[in-house]
């Protein structure tokens, strides 16, 4: 953060301003985004909290001539790719399930078996192809959009996201990872 | 100082991704890709759980982003007032920042 920056800081009421404004209209995005990355639900909202204020700082240079959700989007991928390198001495957890997913009682046994498969190997899938499911699947964007957010080739992106699904299915058909 | 590249974030993502080879191990010819895309896409991946975000998530990003604005602005007035550089007081007031949770 610059001078100038710290500067800005000072005044800031984020109950009325743009970082509330960019909380409420991107925010669960920017969490999809992020726990794809991070695969942890706590960092991920670290991870959003850091972006949002990166974004804001920055606003200045966004020349509003692109998508502004594509160019947030691309910030917090860049975030949690950083924040995971910065803690890359504790190890992923491979055995990593978000909240709210783990096997319950009430859901039937193959179901989860499916489920269970198909979250364990999006988990073991490279950030970025993790990061191209969640905004597709997640926010329904289309392979333009992703390949704009994320500053890589059409090509790129449905390449990855083919290989993906592919995995996902292979995973759930023989109900492991 | 630096100008800012317009729209552009803090750094770039390299996808290092050997085009030729992906297709090579999906067993396609580039002009099959979008077919093959296509037909994947017809079949849900059962994901659909991890892409529910929890609840008042807006609320705690929000609250969470005026601490740490507050927490950057003490750091600077510290730097200020006894002459340390700012990542050096911010590390103090925020000691967890960039570090792995427990």
């Amino acid at each position: 953060m610059t001078r100038d920056q710290a500067a800005k800081v000072a005044p800031l009421d984020p109950g009325a301003d743009a970082v509330a404004e960019i909380v409420n209209e991107h925010g669960r995005a920017m969490y999809r985004v992020a726990i794809a990355v991070v695969r942890d639900s706590a960092l991920a909202e670290d991870v959003v909290q850091e972006a949002t204020i990166t974004a804001w700082l920055k606003l200045d240079s966004f020349r509003g001539d692109g998508s502004f959700r594509g160019w947030l989007l691309r910030i917090v991928h860049n975030t949690a790719v950083s924040m995971v390198r910065s803690s890359r001495e504790r190890p992923w957890d491979p055995e990593w399930i978000p909240p709210g997913t783990a096997p319950s009682a009430e859901r039937q046994v193959v179901a989860a078996i499916e489920l269970d498969a198909a979250i364990r190997t999006f988990a073991r899938l490279d950030p970025l192809s993790r990061t191209i499911m969640a905004l597709r699947e997640g926010e329904g964007l289309t392979y333009d959009e992703i390949a704009e957010v994320l500053g890589v080739t059409i090509g790129q992106v449905k390449i990855r996201l083919l290989r993906a699904r592919r995995r996902l299915a292979a995973a759930v058909e023989r109900g492991e990872p | 100082m630096k100008a800012a590249q317009p729209n552009a974030p803090p750094s770039r993502i390299v996808d290092d991704l050997d085009m030729a080879s992906a297709l090579d191990d999906l067993g396609l010819e580039m002009s099959a890709l979008d077919q093959e895309l296509e037909r994947a896409e017809r079949t849900g991946t059962g994901l659909e759980a991890l892409w529910q975000v929890p609840p008042d998530l807006e609320d705690r990003i929000a609250r969470g982003v005026r601490q740490r604005l507050r927490n950057r602005q003490t750091a600077w007035m510290v730097a200020d007032l006894i002459g340390l550089p700012f990542s050096t007081a911010r590390v103090i007031i925020e000691p967890d920042q960039g570090s792995p949770r427990a």
